[in-house]
């Protein structure tokens, strides 16, 4: 032993330690996601639930569903719901189609028996589980005597798989039965056959321990079979070696069936009426070898059914739910009657709860009276089945608010929930009857018919109140007249009629009328039922119909634009659907800068209405509409016979306007360098006064050009005259005046106002004035910016040949602001020498020899003409002179020395452009008109203009010939610019006292 | 089955008259054993030699890593384990040779582990519940096998010999029995159960099963089983005399012994097991 134990502690090191290396990894994601309970809560909760236990609600494992059952006169809305689910599930709730994560508390809404859905997704992601939850109301309390179960073609196969065939499932379909037997939303009747599926799944429908039997009934119909059967090797490995048929109602909790299956099986409903007797067709063929849970025989003992009625109270001192199950559905304290099929039983003592309850007895001759041939039983219920000595009586107001639950129960071996029975034993079972108590028995009602009433599943598709489908008599009346909706069909309906004791009831042709048969009592249809007594001596016709109700005015509940982008016509989607307002006005909020033209309307109005519009022509729902004129349209709504009739009216409501402005404004046209200096100048924005003007060049054609306004779109400009101006239209800039523009948003709630001109540019020029000489020399020199060289004058030489001469005698001088050049006497001394009696006054741009008295004496004449050098560089085509002046002859003229008379003085002004020869070349004195670099000019002299004595405007054109455009540019070019008191002053002529006044010389030129 | 232990049977014999052969010739002409090598090494001049080899090994299958799904190992305990074989080795020098097996061997075990959500299938009598079951999964394994490893062999010293290579394995006899159940507590009663798969797609949603403390479920997977699985084996041998030598291997699968679409155990389950013995080299 020693030596395995080392050998087997070797082996693990060699190789077990690799299995033991992988160690537990971390716990699985959970995988489920099951709502295990759910709580509804609600702040007076008898005034919605029958009890309070029924606010919560454990759900199965295999439940996908829950209608919580709520009083037929609850008010449903909006409740906060607790759920318990599955560990590591999420859940959700479904709205509007989508998940939104739900949490415990949340107010779930209930109104309108909407059924909620709720997904819990496990915590690994991988499944998930939709729930449907609701409130259902019950149906109103209506008198019921009595109920039959058929069974008769309501089943189906259920719970095929690839490996299960499938197990029939019977679903009641009467709503007699439904509303009485069963819990809402769950109208199956319960067997053991999903838990026989756990055990033997590959069992065809038919071998399962509850199954029906087409045309087996005693009354040819069909019946169920319940069938004693072994559960295989799986059943028998739980222990759990034989599954006997069985058929009830109330639940079956699968999951329980193996493990604990008396808890599996849960039996009742609540009901509101009082059992008294159950009847039903049995046959039985009991097995032939009844054995115990061990499978082991139990010799002397005969298998037997069991079939059953029990009425317990559904909730306990503690207001906690009881719903009996296999363990005490016969036995528990809450049961206040039972009938069963008879069975013999030790009836034990209990001291603490003062009863007796009843021990079964396994015996070899049954008292059950069930035989293998079809038998019908009727057993009464006993209400004081255990033997207390005292009947258990009911609490009427309990009872109908259905504090009390009754089940019915069969089963082919009444011992089979303790897996004790015969393997075969049979219980064909048919037309199951249960008698309730009549409550209108009790009282001492003797009218023929007491009511009559009309039980449907869906009584509201009849009904505007629930409560209409029962007609109580007054005495003596025989009209039974059901106040029905306008369009209920009551072309065939269930009519329940309640006679009172002592009478039958037949029909027109004298056949015994049957309740819950169904009569035609559609529109002026009369039904006629007649009464007897027992005796037959009395007969009381009655009469049933049905009064329909007016049509009801149409309504139209929402209306909606629905477009594929609707956020391009409303601020946000919800905004499509609008509902009416109190007055019919069902208002769309759009955005401002929507456009609706043609959109969809789709009107949603009550059934079988129809719609017409404005024109009185029939509106199709979804049809295209133009709204935009923000006005009301009107529809009007028709019941489907015409006879009522609404109008509603329908318009947008345009946003208020988010954005409104004029981004630019521009003159677009195809060459812009014909108007505009550059192309930019072509966009201007408006300045903060709403200014806008476009600067074009002097000589620009701006008679018609077409302005182009960026405006806010949905803008509408009007131009000066109110005029409806279309931004492009041509526009007439050429007066250089403001013209206003008014642009208004969509809806003219915002203006804004704009002045728009052409800044006309002027003639290039320069103005040569002269109001700023200086005399800092002691005579008045000028310069000007614009020239390239200073003005000259005569004055420097005059100052040198008259010294002394005062400021006002030179002969270039400013008469206040005016310049005047002034033909004047030569000092006397030199006069005679130089032969030149005169100094004229001259003004020209360009530069002067100096001068000197010994050179001018010497000189003379030539010399003198020889000083000025004319012109100085100028980089532009000169084509006009202007000239402001007036001039006042001297008296006495003289050539030289020599007087002449009869000879009048006149002045000279001038502007002369030549090619300087790069600027090497000036004109002088002797060529200053003749040069051939001339290219051309304007002079006063010889043009037969005169200068008056008055201010004299003259114009002068300058005709320039084979101008070299480049030379120009460089420099090339000179002008010169000059005036004259004395014409030939050049020539020692002149007239002392000639005066030249000039106000301003302006050369223009080309760009 | 039977015609493979009959094969193997007559191989075991073949290799034993064999040897007995070589006995014979090589009586008169001793080894010199001048150095170590020639001392241990193999005992005939050809290099040529069979072993019968006896030992006894233990390990199990096991998914690696293990999953997620199983919570606790609470019971591994080894079964059976007897392992015979011969082993023809051909030396091509000093250090280097090839080497060739075929061993019959029991593989036996038992384990008991805590499963959550563990996907399984219950088959009994052709009904089957297949679902994800949380309890106690305890599965008994006892199968026989045939290896046949083909290996290469160095000498480490004139007394240590590694061999390293792959192997081939049949089952000739399949025994996967498992079963589960509750858990014993009582306050855990009602966490033990079966989420039934229905098949349909919708998963755990459905039927649940409650496994109480003495419900019991068995399934016989054994058939299910794949004939082959192959692996790699290391083995060291040590000599103690000439022809006695003490050895230690393990056989690690590389290959499920369920087929890979199997979907009662979902995840793959590899055999991984140690020997160790005696041999007797002629």
């Amino acid at each position: 032993m020693k030596i395995k134990s080392l050998l087997i502690s070797v082996l693990m090191a060699m190789s077990s330690t690799v299995l033991m290396v992988s160690c537990i990894s971390e716990a699985p994601l959970e995988i489920e996601c099951d709502i295990d309970e759910i709580y509804v809560h609600v702040d007076k909760p008898l005034e919605v639930f029958n009890s309070e236990s029924d606010t919560l609600h454990q759900f199965l494992p295999i439940d996908t569903r829950h209608v919580f059952s709520v009083r037929h006169d609850a008010s449903l809305g909006r409740y906060p719901v607790y759920i318990k689910t599955s560990k590591g599930s999420t859940a959700y709730i479904v709205v509007d189609g989508r998940e939104e994560l739900f949490e415990n508390g949340m107010p779930v809404d209930f109104a309108g028996e909407r059924i909620q859905k709720f997904v819990v997704r496990c915590e690994s992601g991988e499944w998930s589980k939709t729930y449907e939850i609701s409130m259902e109301r019950q149906p109103a309390y209506t008198v019921l005597t009595e109920m039959l179960i058929d069974f008769n073609g309501n089943y189906t196969v259920q719970g095929t798989t690839s490996a299960t065939p499938g197990y029939y499932v019977w679903k009641e379909t009467d709503p007699v039965i439904t509303k009485n037997l069963f819990r809402a939303g769950d109208p199956v009747w319960k067997n053991g056959n999903p838990g026989y599926i756990l055990s033997r799944g590959s069992s065809a429908p038919e071998d399962y321990p509850t199954v029906p039997v087409f045309n087996g009934g005693m009354d040819g119909t069909d019946c169920v079979k319940l069938h004693t059967r072994s559960t295989g090797s799986f059943g028998q490995m739980v222990n759990i070696p034989l599954a006997a048929g069985s058929m009830f109602n109330g639940l079956f909790d699968s999951s329980k069936a193996l493990s604990d299956a008396r808890k599996a099986t849960r039996f009742g409903a609540p009901c509101p009426h009082k059992p008294v007797r159950i009847e039903a067709d049995l046959k039985y063929e009991p097995g032939s070898r009844f054995q115990d849970s061990e499978e082991n025989e139990i010799t002397g003992v005969v298998d037997e059914p069991d079939l059953y009625c029990v009425i317990y109270r559904n909730v306990d001192e503690n207001g906690n739910p009881v719903m009996l199950d296999g363990d005490d559905i016969l036995t528990s304290k809450y049961i206040l009657g039972v009938a069963r099929l008879q069975h013999t039983y030790n009836m034990v003592w209990n001291e603490e709860e003062q009863r007796h309850i009843p021990e079964p007895v396994l015996t070899n001759s049954p008292t059950h009276g069930v035989t293998t041939e079809w038998g019908h039983v009727s057993i009464p219920v006993n209400y004081d089945f255990f033997q207390t000595g005292h009947e258990n009586t009911l609490d009427p107001v309990i009872l109908k608010n259905r504090g009390y639950s009754v089940v019915i129960g069969s089963t082919s071996s009444w011992r089979g929930a303790y897996f004790e029975g015969a393997l075969d034993s049979k219980l064909y079972m048919d037309n199951i009857k249960v008698i309730f108590e009549d409550p209108e028995d009790q009282g001492d009602d003797t009218l023929p018919i007491t009511s009559a009433s009309i039980v449907v599943d869906d009584p509201l598709a009849l009904f505007q109140e629930e409560s209409d489908s029962v007609r109580y008599l007054e005495e003596g009346a025989t009209n039974i007249i059901f106040p029905v909706k306008w369009d209920a069909d009551m072309k065939s309906v269930p009519l329940t009629i309640h006679a009172g004791k002592g009478y039958a009831v037949y029909d027109e042709n004298g056949k015994a009328f049957v309740s819950g048969t169904k009569v035609d009592l559609s529109k002026d249809k009369v039904l006629k039922l007649k009464v007897r007594d027992s005796e037959g001596k009395l007969e009381i016709v009655y009469t049933v119909s049905a009064k329909f109700q007016d049509q009801p005015v149409p309504t139209l509940s929402t209306a909606a634009i629905i477009v594929s982008t609707p956020l391009s016509i409303f601020n946000s989607v919800g905004d499509s659907v609008q509902g009416p307002s109190a007055s019919n006005e069902i208002i769309f909020p759009v955005r401002w800068d929507a456009v609706v033209t043609s959109v969809p309307l789709t009107l949603n109005v009550s059934k079988w209405a129809t719609i017409q519009d404005a024109a009185g022509n029939a509106f199709v729902s979804g049809s295209t509409v133009d709204l935009s004129d923000g006005q009301f349209h009107q529809f009007k709504v028709f019941s489907q016979d015409g006879s009522q009739e609404n109008t509603y009216k329908v318009k947008v409501q345009y946003a208020g306007q988010t954005e409104f402005s004029v981004s630019s404004f521009s003159i677009v046209v195809q060459n812009p360098l014909d108007i505009f200096r550059q192309a930019a100048d072509s966009v201007q924005t408006a300045s903060e006064a709403g200014e806008v003007i476009f600067p074009v060049k002097w000589n620009a054609d701006v008679t018609s050009v077409p302005l182009t306004i960026h405006a806010t779109r949905f803008s509408t400009i009007y131009d000066e005259n109110d005029d409806t101006f279309i931004s492009g239209q041509n526009v007439n800039l050429s007066d250089g005046r403001f013209h206003t523009f008014t642009v208004k948003s969509r809806f003219g709630k915002k203006t804004l106002t704009y002045k728009v001109r052409a800044d006309i540019g002027q003639e290039p020029r320069y103005v040569f004035s002269f109001e700023n000489g200086s005399t800092t020399s002691g005579y008045y020199t000028w310069s000007d910016a614009n020239l390239a060289s200073s003005w000259q004058t005569t004055n420097a030489m005059f100052k040198v040949l008259r010294n002394g001469a005062s400021v006002a005698e030179c002969p270039a001088r400013l008469d206040g602001t005016t310049l005047l050049l002034e033909t004047t006497a030569n000092n006397p001394t030199y006069a005679p020498i130089l032969k030149m009696r005169t100094v004229p006054g001259m003004l020209f741009n360009g530069t002067m020899d100096s001068y000197s008295q010994q050179q001018a004496i010497s000189g003379g004449q030539p010399y003198f003409q020889s000083l000025p050098h004319y012109g100085a560089p100028f980089l532009h085509k000169p084509t006009k002179m202007k000239v402001r002046a007036k001039y006042i002859p001297g008296e006495k003229y003289y050539r030289g020395n020599t007087y002449i008379a009869d000879e009048t003085d006149s002045p000279d002004v001038y502007c002369v452009f030549y090619r300087n020869m790069g600027g090497q070349f000036t004109l002088s004195a002797d060529n200053l008109f003749t040069h051939g670099n001339i290219a051309g000019y304007a002079r006063l002299h010889g043009s037969g203009k005169r200068i008056g004595t008055t201010w004299t405007d003259l114009e002068f054109k300058i005709e320039t010939y084979n101008v070299d455009a480049k030379a120009m540019a460089g420099g090339g070019y000179s002008m010169a610019v000059g005036a004259t008191s004395s014409w030939n002053a050049l020539n020692m002529e002149g007239a002392e006292g000639s005066r030249l006044y000039i106000e301003s010389i302006t050369i223009y030129y080309e760009d | 089955m039977n015609r493979i232990v009959r094969y193997a049977t007559a191989f075991i014999l073949c290799a034993i008259s064999v040897q007995t052969w070589a006995q014979e010739t090589n009586v008169d002409t001793p080894i010199p054993v001048a150095d170590k090598w020639e001392r241990w090494g193999p005992t005939s001049r050809t290099g040529f030699g069979f072993l019968l080899k006896m030992g006894y090994s233990i390990g199990g299958y096991s998914p690696l890593p293990i999953p997620r799904e199983i919570r606790e190992i609470q019971k591994f305990s080894p079964q059976g384990g007897l392992s015979v074989g011969v082993e023809g080795y051909k030396m091509f020098n000093r250090r280097w040779g090839l080497k060739v097996g075929l061993i019959l061997a029991n593989q036996g075990f038992s384990t008991k582990a805590e499963v959550k959500n563990y996907y399984t299938k219950i088959v009994l009598d052709g009904e089957e519940q297949k679902g994800w079951f949380t309890g106690i999964n305890e599965t008994s394994i006892n199968n026989w096998t045939i290896t046949i490893p083909v290996m290469a062999t160095f000498r480490m010293s004139p007394r240590w010999n590694v061999s390293l290579g792959p192997y081939l394995q049949m089952f000739l006899s399949k025994n996967f029995d498992a079963k589960v159940h509750g858990f014993p507590e009582a306050e855990r009663a009602e966490s033990a159960y079966l989420r039934v798969d229905h098949g349909d797609g919708t998963g755990p949603t459905q039927d649940k099963n409650i496994f109480g403390p003495d419900k019991v479920a068995t399934a016989s997977l054994g058939k299910d089983m794949v004939t082959c699985t192959t692996g790699m084996e290391l083995l060291f041998d040590w000599k103690v005399t000439r022809h006695i030598s003490a050895f230690g291997k393990l056989d690690w699968g590389f290959t499920s012994i369920f087929p890979g679409d199997y979907d009662t155990v979902r995840f793959k389950m590899f055999p991984i097991f140690g020997t160790i013995g005696g041999a007797y080299s002629y």
